[in-house]
């Protein structure tokens, strides 16, 4: 018994030194810069990302706080040093706007870089100012703002959870995740996977290569969804409260089981659905190669 | 004159045209002689006129004391004896007449004060505007970290570099083009090279920057489109 606890624990133990050998050790470098910006009404930030994961979060001061991580990981300190020094930035406020950007400077004849390098953004706004974000290779979240925000991602994810007011989103290969969004959205995919919960106000996307799912629709205005290749999830809290156009070219249209499947028109490879009294808010949904799901009561 | 070149001038002169003067001519003559006879003012001023000879009397006698004067003058001040200047003399004489010297004000001074100030007052306001509520806090930490190996080269270098698939289209749209025509076809081979370019971008990313766990995802993901896309290609084909 006793042995066989033993080398139990000494195979463990191997395991686990074997684990650690084969990982490897990198040195971690962070360079962490702080700068705060007075904002008064009406003035914007604009936020340039390469490679970046960015959280902007709305906070009832008056300030524009920013914490910029720059990090770079490597196996020798030296590299890793290094290699820090490629990653530049710019934070400063020129004209009522402020400038957030980092950028990689790699010196002539380097073509490759032998560290990782990474940087984070933690950006803390009025949650009335305006936001304008670019990024590439990273990932987006705003929360709580109500001012105008317009993020175009690319190879990345957005993140939005409590918004107000005019957004304009642009995404090439993300995911676009929205939780209890209003005001007057408009959003221009390309692969990429849209999820909303909760959405109110007046909301139109245009989507290539990527299924959406929205629900929580109450209180929208009209919902246009003009999409290709793509498959189309509605989820309807009260169905009777809203006038349908649905039509889906080379795909299909799926209603709910109490509604017959018959009333769905098929003609010239086009499949279409109109429902409900005009007048009411308008969901208006177009796909080709895809198809149309709409559930509710 | 030789009397033959004599001759010959009588002649000449005598063949020469002659012309009459008109009558009124002495008249107008007269005429004018007479005027001149009535100026009869500058008559008796050029009558009057005595060509007094005005005899100048030249000092010459000052004038030549006046040089002996001169001369007796230049013979002493070679006699005086030669005395150097100490520079403080100098430095108080100029001192002297820079205290004494009037301040004098320029009406450009004025302008040029007036638009230093101005551009002051204008540098101030848009600095103002630019300066930041504070300044940049920046501070480094160290740290180690554990993370799992992977061979990067081994991720991608996987991937087919040749399209097998853009090989098969060739071939069969040269034989099959009316089914390459169809609407549904192209659309799908749209799509196809768009997933292949943006396969091409993520590689070249893959290859300069190395934290790569988001974009191996991505790859994956385009490919795994990339397939389905292709399928339903060959599905059209067959």
């Amino acid at each position: 018994m006793k042995f066989l606890l033993t080398s139990g624990l000494l195979l463990l133990l191997v395991f686990f030194a074997g684990r650690l050998i084969a990982q490897g050790m990198v040195q971690v470098i962070t360079k962490t810069v702080e700068k705060n910006f007075s904002c008064k009404e009406g003035e914007s930030i604009q936020l340039e990302g390469e490679k970046a994961g960015i959280k902007v979060m709305g906070w009832e001061g008056k300030e524009v706080k920013v914490k910029l991580k720059l990090i770079s990981k490597a196996l020798t300190r030296q590299v890793a040093q290094q290699e820090l020094d490629y990653q530049r930035y710019i934070l400063e406020k020129r004209r009522g706007v402020i400038h957030l950007k980092n950028y990689f400077a790699l010196p002539n004849g380097k073509a490759q870089l032998n560290a990782i390098l990474l940087a984070e953004y933690e950006v803390w706004v009025p949650t009335g100012a305006s936001l304008q974000i670019t990024n590439s290779y990273g990932n987006v979240h705003v929360a709580n703002t109500s001012g105008n925000t317009s993020i175009d991602s690319r190879y990345g994810n957005i993140s939005l959870e409590n918004m107000n007011g005019r957004g304009d989103y642009k995404s090439h290969f993300g995911d676009f995740t929205a939780t209890t969004i209003a005001g007057q959205i408009t959003c221009s995919f390309t692969h990429t996977k849209t999820s909303i919960q909760g959405i109110t106000g007046s909301a139109s996307f245009k989507n290539t290569l990527g299924d959406i799912y929205i629900s929580g629709l109450t209180g929208i205005s009209s919902l246009t969804v003009d999409a290709a290749k793509s498959d189309i999830h509605l989820s309807m809290n009260q169905l009777n409260h809203y006038q349908y156009q649905l039509e889906s070219q080379f795909g299909e249209v799926t209603l709910p089981g109490h509604i017959k499947s018959s009333t769905v028109n098929h003609s010239a490879q086009l499949a279409r659905w109109q429902y409900g009294a005009k007048g009411l808010p308008l969901i208006k949904v177009h796909t080709s190669f895809g198809k149309i799901i709409l559930e509710g009561k | 004159m030789k009397p033959n070149n004599k001759q010959i001038l009588d002649q000449a002169l005598a063949q020469l045209p002659q012309y009459k003067a008109p009558a009124d001519i002495w008249k107008s003559i007269e005429q004018e002689l007479d005027k001149e006879k009535g100026l009869p003012h500058i008559d008796r001023a050029i009558s009057q006129y005595k060509a007094d000879r005005v005899q100048a009397h030249l000092p010459w006698e000052k004038i030549e004391h006046a040089l002996e004067n001169q001369e007796r003058l230049n013979r002493a001040i070679q006699s005086l004896p030669v005395h150097k200047l100490h520079k403080d003399v100098f430095e108080n004489i100029i001192e002297k007449t820079q205290k004494e010297k009037p301040v004098r004000s320029s009406p450009y001074l004025y302008w040029i004060a007036g638009m230093a100030a101005s551009l002051l007052l204008l540098l101030s306001f848009l600095w103002q505007n630019e300066i930041p509520a504070s300044a940049e806090k920046i501070h480094i930490t160290y740290r180690e970290e554990a993370i799992p190996p992977t061979d990067w080269q081994a991720v991608y270098s996987q991937l087919p570099e040749e399209d097998e698939l853009m090989q098969f289209i060739r071939e069969n749209c040269a034989r099959l083009a009316m089914q390459c025509q169809e609407p549904g076809f192209r659309g799908l081979l749209e799509e196809y090279l768009e997933l292949h370019a943006a396969r091409q971008e993520l590689v070249n990313q893959l290859q300069t920057h190395r934290e790569q766990t988001q974009l191996a995802t991505y790859l994956v993901r385009i490919e795994k489109e990339k397939t389905e896309v292709g399928k339903k290609l060959i599905q059209h084909l067959l």
